[in-house]
């Protein structure tokens, strides 16, 4: 699988087929928007459905972990959906979790699902991390301090892409100078079109968007 | 004795069905509600219930009919519950609402014939399917039930007896069948002196002069077209030519209930000439002394034709009288197939099928709602009826046990579930939201989903097809409400657009059933493109357009298969004419995708129609005979198709029946934006880790229905060996422009096709960024 590899803050980031980032220089993965327990978070109200996405998105953290072998996990918030996914978790999903701990310290920064730390699981969790002049947040913020970058989650990018008559919608990464805003990897996560103000407004000085395919990452806007 | 009245359109069956009713009624001494009528559309139960008050008043009997449908009021709601009328006329969903409070058994207690109206439109259906279900609990309550079931004519008369039968076998039925009427006069109606008829396209604008004519000529017309967007271009298609001001009116489902009933209205008073309608008058009562019917664009199913001439003979002594308007070359050879076929008497469509396991699961947690039930009884009501009489143990047990906790194969979180069993083993409903979810969810009808189109203020401009929204990119222009829109994005569920100049606007399609017309119809109309001696009675231009096709390619003949293949607009096109109908089609397309991701010639999606199946791929497409070699049915198909978008859609609308997520409705998307989850995302998880659960088989079962069995088609791929007449060209050919502008496109997602265009923008942007 190949990566595609972009500069922030001077800092090197390979963005992965799957939609996870790598920093080499700190081996340290980075994930957005798991939303760990969504399946299950409707069922009080009556609706059942199938719980399988908790398992799926783990089985995919822990294959990015395996081909990559980094040293740190951090998770950019909204990595559980609710408070008290952390109780609903089955005890497969503890295991895969286990499982991702013993081979990689998590650090889990807050969303704004997740704002209470859960405590069911292993890691620290913080509200921001800061490596070398990278930020990494869960929201991305309006302003940046200068000579810095940041890399954010919470609005699930996605991209329509057009050509030769055929449309495709893909969740993508998209990048300015200053941010990197990574798409979520949950599997019950939509998305929100890059063209949305929320995220348009955030790259007034234009913007790369990489989608990937089953071996290549791509840039496609 | 239950029974079943067959009888043409316009015989006046309806009021028949109410006859018996009436005489036990007469004297007054029956209590409660005695007859509860069902039809597929609201419209048609408050027509009948007018019809129905006029003898009633002139006889003075003391009879009182009242209409439950989603437009009665909660007053008259509650009332109809304190003190119900003699005759109730509601609709399958009203009805399942009803069937879902605890008061339902006592409700229906004195109940002694249910009328089921319109079963040719119901049988077959889910809506049939859910009122087959609920007409099983009706006889629970009133054991002596009586049934009376009223039907078009239709190819499969037992079998519709069966259907409505309290036991599912037809012998216990009383089946009447009516006379026909006189033999119908049908013509092809062309569109002007010089027959020119467009490529493609299914409006009939084109027509309208013509058809402008044979209105003046007659006393009242219903011009019948196949869509709502058709009924709208042409109705204002002919007022732009009604140089004489001829009354016209229009008729269809979207307009607003007290508009519908005024054109209804006016029919009836004989204030109009015509009227402009889709099949929201193919069923209720006759509206008027309709002289002539016109159908424009394709008739499709035979069935459904005789229906609408039968619009026609307000006396059945006398021929009705119809026009058939092609709007497209291809359509004036289905013109005069199905005109033909009309005047041999032939019927189509197929008998009902097996109900759907979906609202199987929707039933049973309507009967929980209305009180705790032990699973051996409702499974031996349940196989009562004919669309489940061979419902297995082992599927109603998987369903039940879907409604209690979901029944996934992963143990989910105990504590919610939506049933629990007590100790004798009865099932009872957990709560009160549980029961408020459901009754939200009653209903089998799954609507295409809308979008609101607004402006960058939030200004409203009005709703466009998901699927339509889906294929626009910011820039697109689109028409909507005589509007020209650009397309900004889409956000959340609206489309942002602003007013737009350009060329080329789109025009968006609204979704609904396509109907396939049947196999023998479509040879019939190879037969006739074969038989150059035929042509003769064919307008010029279509005459000129089959010369063409065989100056420039072949003409798809009984001896050869042909195939064509050409580049068009940067893809590798492979169109393929097998004449065997839309559904055996579809398959084929699946097949040849399949095939062609496997030769890594990265296909893109198919399309069919009746005639012929297209696909299109990044890459040229190879060695035809390769292609449609006999192992072309080889390999995993099931795994093929469940990838489809074909098998994703019949998911999204199993998902909603059975109850496994809400259904949006306007305006309570809002706090509930967090749960939205696309369907897609669902099926994807569950595939993974519950292949075999319960509503995956009845999406599969479902989408297979759509599709034609492999038997058929592998006897014509044995057929068609060593006649497989491959024409490569340069461009697209006559004939294969039709297909090309057809609706109903089936994307190949997340393959090699899409990689490559990925690939390709890349590209793109790496020389952009060295120049």
């Amino acid at each position: 699988m190949k990566f595609r590899e972009i500069t922030l803050a001077g800092e090197r980031i390979h963005l992965l087929p799957g939609g996870a980032v790598l920093l080499p220089e700190t081996e340290t993965l980075v994930v957005a928007d798991l939303h760990l327990g969504k399946g299950t978070s409707a069922r009080a109200r009556g609706l059942l459905l199938p719980p399988g996405d908790t398992i799926s998105t783990l089985e995919k953290v822990l294959l990015l972990i395996e081909a990559h072998a980094p040293r740190l996990l951090i998770a950019l918030g909204d990595s559980f959906h609710d408070h008290s996914a952390g109780k609903r978790l089955l005890d497969a999903e503890r295991a895969l979790l286990n499982c991702i701990s013993q081979k990689v310290d998590p650090l889990w920064i807050t969303g704004n699902h997740d704002g209470i730390p859960v405590s069911e699981v292993a890691g620290d969790w913080l509200e921001e991390y800061r490596c070398g002049d990278l930020l990494l947040r869960h929201i991305p913020s309006a302003v940046i301090p200068a000579g810095h970058a940041e890399l954010a989650g919470h609005l699930h990018p996605k991209i329509r892409i057009r050509s030769r008559g055929h449309v495709m919608s893909r969740p993508c990464f998209i990048t300015g100078e200053e941010r990197l805003i990574l798409p979520a990897i949950g599997a019950y996560t939509g998305g929100l079109d890059i063209s949305a103000p929320a995220i348009n407004s955030l790259f007034i000085h234009g913007s790369a968007a990489y989608v990937w395919g089953a071996q290549d990452v791509h840039r496609v806007a | 004795m239950s029974a079943l009245l067959i009888a043409p359109t316009g015989g006046g069956k309806t009021l028949a069905g109410f006859l018996p009713t009436l005489i036990e009624l007469a004297d007054g001494s029956c209590e409660g509600l005695h007859t509860l009528y069902v039809s597929p559309l609201k419209a048609l139960s408050a027509n009948i219930a007018e019809s129905l008050s006029r003898p009633i008043m002139q006889m003075g009997l003391p009879v009182r009919v009242e209409v439950r449908s989603g437009d009665t009021s909660g007053a008259r709601r509650k009332k109809q519950q304190k003190n119900p009328p003699h005759i109730l006329l509601t609709t399958p969903e009203s009805l399942a609402l009803l069937l879902s409070y605890p008061d339902a058994a006592a409700y229906f207690s004195t109940l002694k014939v249910l009328i089921v109206d319109e079963v040719h439109a119901l049988a077959g259906t889910k809506r049939g399917d859910q009122l087959a279900l609920c007409g099983s609990r009706l006889r629970v309550f009133s054991p002596a039930l009586r049934i009376n079931g009223l039907s078009a004519t239709v190819a499969h008369p037992s079998a519709m007896a069966a259907w409505i039968s309290p036991t599912g076998q037809s012998a216990d039925i009383r089946l009447v069948t009516a006379e026909d009427g006189a033999r119908p006069d049908v013509h092809v109606l062309l569109p002007d002196q010089r027959g020119y008829l467009p490529w493609a396209g299914r409006t009939g604008l084109g027509s309208a002069t013509a058809i402008l004519t044979e209105i003046a000529r007659a006393r009242l017309t219903i011009v019948f077209v196949n869509s709502r967007a058709q009924a709208e271009l042409l109705f204002q298609a002919l007022w732009k030519d009604n140089a004489e001001n001829l009354p016209i009116g229009l008729h269809h489902g979207s307009l607003d209930a007290a508009r519908r009933s005024r054109v209804e209205e006016a029919m009836a008073r004989g204030d109009l000439r015509a009227v402009v309608a889709t099949s929201s008058l193919d069923l209720g009562l006759d509206w008027g002394a309709v002289d002539q019917i016109i159908q424009v664009g394709a008739p499709k199913q035979i069935s459904r034709l005789t229906q609408r001439i039968g619009r026609a003979n307000h006396r059945m002594d006398e021929p009705s009288r119809a026009l058939l308007a092609p709007a497209n070359r291809f359509e004036v050879l289905e013109c005069e197939a199905a005109r033909e076929a009309v005047l041999r008497h032939e019927l189509d469509g197929n008998p009902p099928r097996a109900g759907g396991l979906d609202v199987l699961a929707q039933h049973v947690l309507v009967t929980a709602c209305a009180g705790p039930f032990f699973p051996d009884t409702l499974y031996a009501e349940v196989r009562q009826t004919a669309p489940y009489s061979q419902l297995s143990r082992a599927d109603f047990d998987e369903i039940v046990r879907f409604v209690e906790d979901g029944g996934y194969a992963l143990q989910a979180y105990e504590r919610h579930q939506r049933l629990f069993r007590d100790s004798l083993g009865q099932l009872w409903v957990r709560n009160e939201q549980i029961i408020r979810q459901c009754r939200m969810n009653i209903g089998t009808i799954v609507d295409t989903p809308m979008l609101r189109v607004k402006s960058r203020r939030g200004k409203p401009y009005g709703e466009i097809d998901e699927y339509f929204a889906a294929t626009l990119v910011p820039g697109d222009t689109f028409l909507l409400g005589g509007e020209l829109l650009e397309f900004l994005g889409l956000h959340d569920t609206t489309v942002q657009a602003a007013r737009g100049r350009g060329k080329d606007p789109r025009v968006p399609v609204y979704g609904g059933n396509q109907l396939s017309i049947s196999p023998g119809l479509a040879r019939h109309v190879r037969e006739i493109l074969h038989t150059p001696s035929a042509w003769d009675v064919l307008p010029k231009s279509v005459q000129d357009w089959l010369t063409l096709q065989t100056a420039r390619s072949r003409l798809p003949g009984p001896e050869n298969f042909l195939v064509e293949t050409f580049p068009h607009r940067g893809l590798h096109y492979i169109v393929a004419y097998p004449f065997e109908g839309r559904n055996a089609h579809q398959t084929m397309g699946l097949l040849l995708t399949k095939r062609l991701e496997k030769t890594g010639k990265g296909p893109l999606g198919f399309v069919a129609n009746d005639y012929m199946v297209a696909c299109w791929c990044v890459h040229p497409t190879g060695a035809m005979t390769d292609l449609f070699s006999r192992d072309l049915l080889g390999g995993n198909l099931a795994e093929w198709l469940a990838e489809s978008a074909m098998l994703r859609r019949t998911f999204r609308d199993v998902a909603i029946i059975a109850g496994l997520v809400e259904r949006n409705y306007p305006g309570r998307e809002k706090n509930r934006r967090q749960m939205t989850i696309s369907s897609d995302l669902l099926y994807d998880v569950l595939r993974k880790y519950d292949p075999d659960h319960i509503l995956l088989r009845a999406t599969r079962l479902q989408a297979e229905e759509g599709l034609t069995d492999l038997g058929r088609l592998s006897s014509m791929l044995d057929r068609i060996q060593g006649h497989v007449d491959h024409v490569a060209l340069s461009h697209v050919s006559p004939l294969a422009v039709s297909v090309l502008l057809e609706q109903g496109r089936e994307k190949i997602r997340g393959g090699e096709g899409e990689d490559y265009l990925m690939a390709e923008a890349d590209k793109l942007y790496g020389l952009a960024e060295k120049a």
